[in-house]
C-alpha cells in the first residue's frame, strides 16, 4: 500500500485538463484563419459586384448580385422556395432514415458474423465502385419517376457508406476488449450494448455524416432529372426558362444546406460524445 | 485490508497438451506435448523466444480459445471454455475508455450473482487493495499505463478468481513503473494465495517473482526445461541466489542463439 500511494502523488489528475487550453500562438493562428472564412466570401461577392457592373458581360450571364436577392425574396416571399426546400428536405431524411437503419443493421451483422461478412461484404465492395448516380436509369425503370425513386436512390446512397463504417466500427474493436468480456462472462446482449456498441460509435458516426453528405448531392442530382419539386427541379426549370439567376440561387442553396447539414452533423456529435470526449486515447 | 477471500486456490494439470493453428490449408504447430502441473497458490513464469506459443498456452488455460488435444483440467474439470474461476490480465490494460475505474472493474461482476451493496463494497474494496484510492472516477484515458495496469488487475481480481493468468502484463511499462508493479503482484499474490500464471519476456522478472520459471521452445512451442526458485517471498532482489538462477535461466534461453 506505503509505494502506491507514493505513485499517486507524483501525477495530479487535473493534468491532462491543462493540456487542453491552447497555446497563445495556436490561439493567434486561429484568429487569423477565422478573418480569412469571414474575408474570402466578402472579397467574392464585392469582385462579383464590379464584374457585373463592368458590361464586359451580358446580365443574364454575369447576373448582378442584387438581381439575385431580388429573385430570392420574390420566390422566398411567395412560397415556391420553401416549398422546392421542404420537398428537397423531406426525400433527404425519408431516405436517409431508412438508409441509415439498414446500414447500420447490415453493416453490425457483418461485423459480429463471419458468414454474414462472407455473403454480404464482397456484393458491397462492388456496389462502392459504382456511383449512384449511375443507377438513376435503372431505378427509374423499375421504381418510375414519383417519389419512390428518390427515397430509393438515397436510402441506396446512404445505407452503402454506413454499412460499411459500422463494419469497420465493430471490426476495430481490440481483440483484447472483447476477450475481457468473454473472461467475466458478460451475456451477449450486456456485450452488445456496453462493449460493441460504446467501441464502434465514433466509426459510425462519422460514416453516418460522409453519408448525409452524400446522399444530399445525390438528391439533388436525381431531381435535376426526375421531379416535379425539390432545389434540383428548380434548378433544371430554370436552365429550361434560361433564368440563370434562379440557377445560381438553387446552386448557392445546394452549396449552403450541404454546409449547413455538416456543420449541425458535427454540433450534434460534439454534443452526443461530450460526456465521453476524454475517452479518446 | 477489507478484501477477504476464502483462499481460492486450485490445481491446474496440463497433459500432452498439442495445438495446431491451420493457416492457408497449412496446420502450423503451436504447442507440442506440454505436460505441466501448477500447485495450489503457485506462482509459475513462463518465459520464451517469440513465437514459442506462451502466449496460445495462456488463452488455452483461460478458455478463450478451445480448440486443442490432450487435456487441461482445473480441479479436476475440463478446460473448455472462460469460467470465471480464471481471470486474466493482458499486456494492454483492456480497460474500456468510456467507463471510469469504478465502471471498469464493476463491469466484471456483471454476470455475478451478489448484492449491489456487496459489489460496490467489493469494488473499491479492489481498488484501494491496488493503491488506485481516488480514482474511481477517472478515465482510462486520465491514467498513466502503470495504473491503467494497476485497474485491470483489480478488474481481474474482484470476481475473485483462483487462478489468475498473465500475458505479458508489465511489457509496456516502463522500467521504474515496472518494479513497482512487481512488488505490487508479489505483495497481492502473498496475501491472497492465488495461482498465478505469467508469461513474460524479462527473465528477471520471471525469476523474481516465480516459484518455479518454465522455459519454452519455439517452433512448435514445447517446454525445454523448468527451474526452480527456492527462495521465500517477498524476496530481496539484490539476492545472489536469484541473480545466479537468472543468470542460468539467461543462458538456458539464449543457448545456440545468436541474440
Amino acid at each position: 500500500m506505503d509505494d502506491g500511494s507514493v505513485i499517486l502523488k507524483t501525477r495530479p489528475v487535473s493534468e491532462p485538463v491543462a493540456l487542453l487550453a491552447p497555446p497563445a500562438p495556436e490561439r493567434k493562428a486561429w484568429k487569423r484563419q477565422r478573418l480569412a472564412a469571414v474575408l474570402s466570401p466578402i472579397i467574392l461577392i464585392v469582385g462579383w459586384t464590379l464584374l457585373s457592373r463592368s458590361g464586359w458581360f451580358p446580365a443574364e450571364i454575369v447576373v448582378p448580385p442584387e438581381v439575385l436577392w431580388k429573385t430570392f425574396v420574390t420566390y422566398w416571399s411567395n412560397g415556391q422556395l420553401p416549398d422546392h426546400l421542404t420537398g428537397s428536405l423531406g426525400r433527404l431524411f425519408g431516405g436517409y432514415l431508412i438508409g441509415a437503419g439498414i446500414g447500420i443493421a447490415l453493416g453490425t451483422l457483418m461485423g459480429v458474423s463471419k458468414q454474414a461478412e462472407a455473403y454480404v461484404l464482397p456484393g458491397f465492395h462492388i456496389m462502392r465502385q459504382l456511383p449512384t448516380v449511375a443507377l438513376i436509369p435503372a431505378f427509374i425503370m423499375i421504381f418510375g419517376v414519383g417519389e419512390t425513386v428518390k427515397l430509393v436512390l438515397v436510402a441506396k446512397a446512404t445505407a452503402l457508406p454506413v454499412a460499411l463504417a459500422a463494419f469497420q466500427g465493430v471490426k476495430g474493436i481490440p481483440r483484447t476488449w472483447l476477450d475481457v468480456a468473454r473472461i467475466h462472462r458478460i451475456p451477449a446482449l450486456t456485450q452488445f450494448t456496453h462493449v460493441i456498441v460504446p467501441a464502434s460509435l465514433p466509426v459510425l458516426v462519422q460514416g453516418l455524416r460522409t453519408a448525409l453528405a452524400r446522399s444530399w448531392m445525390v438528391l439533388v442530382a436525381a431531381e435535376l432529372l426526375v421531379a416535379d419539386s425539390g432545389i434540383g427541379q428548380m434548378m433544371e426549370w430554370g436552365r429550361q426558362t434560361f433564368r440563370l439567376d434562379l440557377v445560381l440561387i438553387g446552386v448557392v442553396i445546394t452549396g449552403l444546406i450541404g454546409f449547413t447539414l455538416d456543420k449541425g452533423f458535427r454540433a450534434l456529435e460534439r454534443l452526443l460524445t461530450r460526456g465521453s470526449r476524454r475517452q479518446e486515447a | 485490508m477489507a478484501f477477504e477471500t476464502p483462499s481460492p486456490t486450485a490445481k491446474l494439470s496440463i497433459q500432452s497438451l498439442s495445438k495446431n493453428y491451420v493457416i492457408d490449408q497449412k496446420a502450423l504447430r503451436v504447442l507440442l506435448n506440454i505436460d505441466l502441473d501448477v500447485h495450489e497458490g503457485e506462482f509459475v513464469s513462463i518465459v520464451g523466444r517469440s513465437g514459442c506459443g506462451k502466449s496460445t498456452l495462456l488463452r488455452l488455460v483461460s478458455g478463450l480459445e478451445n480448440d486443442y488435444s490432450g487435456t487441461i483440467q482445473l480441479d479436476g474439470k475440463v478446460i473448455n471454455a472462460p469460467s470465471l474461476d480464471r481471470g486474466m490480465i493482458f499486456q494492454d490494460p483492456s480497460l474500456l475508455p468510456w467507463m471510469t475505474v469504478r465502471e471498469n472493474v464493476a463491469f466484471a461482476l456483471v454476470n455475478q450473482n451478489i448484492p449491489k451493496a456487496e459489489k460496490d463494497k467489493r469494488v473499491l474494496d479492489l481498488i484501494d487493495l491496488v493503491g488506485l484510492k481516488g480514482f474511481e472516477s477517472a478515465y482510462p484515458k486520465e491514467l498513466s499505463g502503470g495504473m491503467a495496469q494497476r485497474a485491470a488487475i483489480a478488474r481481474a481480481l474482484v470476481s475473485q478468481p483462483k487462478v489468475l493468468l498473465l500475458d505479458e502484463p508489465l511489457g509496456a511499462l516502463d522500467a521504474l513503473t515496472r518494479l513497482r508493479l512487481q512488488n505490487e503482484l508479489q505483495r497481492i499474490w502473498l496475501q491472497h494465495r492465488m495461482t498465478m500464471i505469467m508469461v513474460t519476456h524479462d527473465v528477471e522478472e520471471a525469476v523474481y517473482l516465480g516459484d518455479r520459471v518454465v522455459i519454452m521452445d519455439p517452433e512448435p512451442g514445447r517446454i525445454r526445461r523448468i527451474v526452480d526458485v527456492p527462495l521465500p517471498h517477498p524476496r530481496d532482489r539484490a539476492s545472489p541466489v536469484l541473480h545466479a538462477i537468472r543468470d542460468e535461466v539467461l543462458k538456458d534461453l539464449t543457448n545456440g542463439v545468436v541474440i
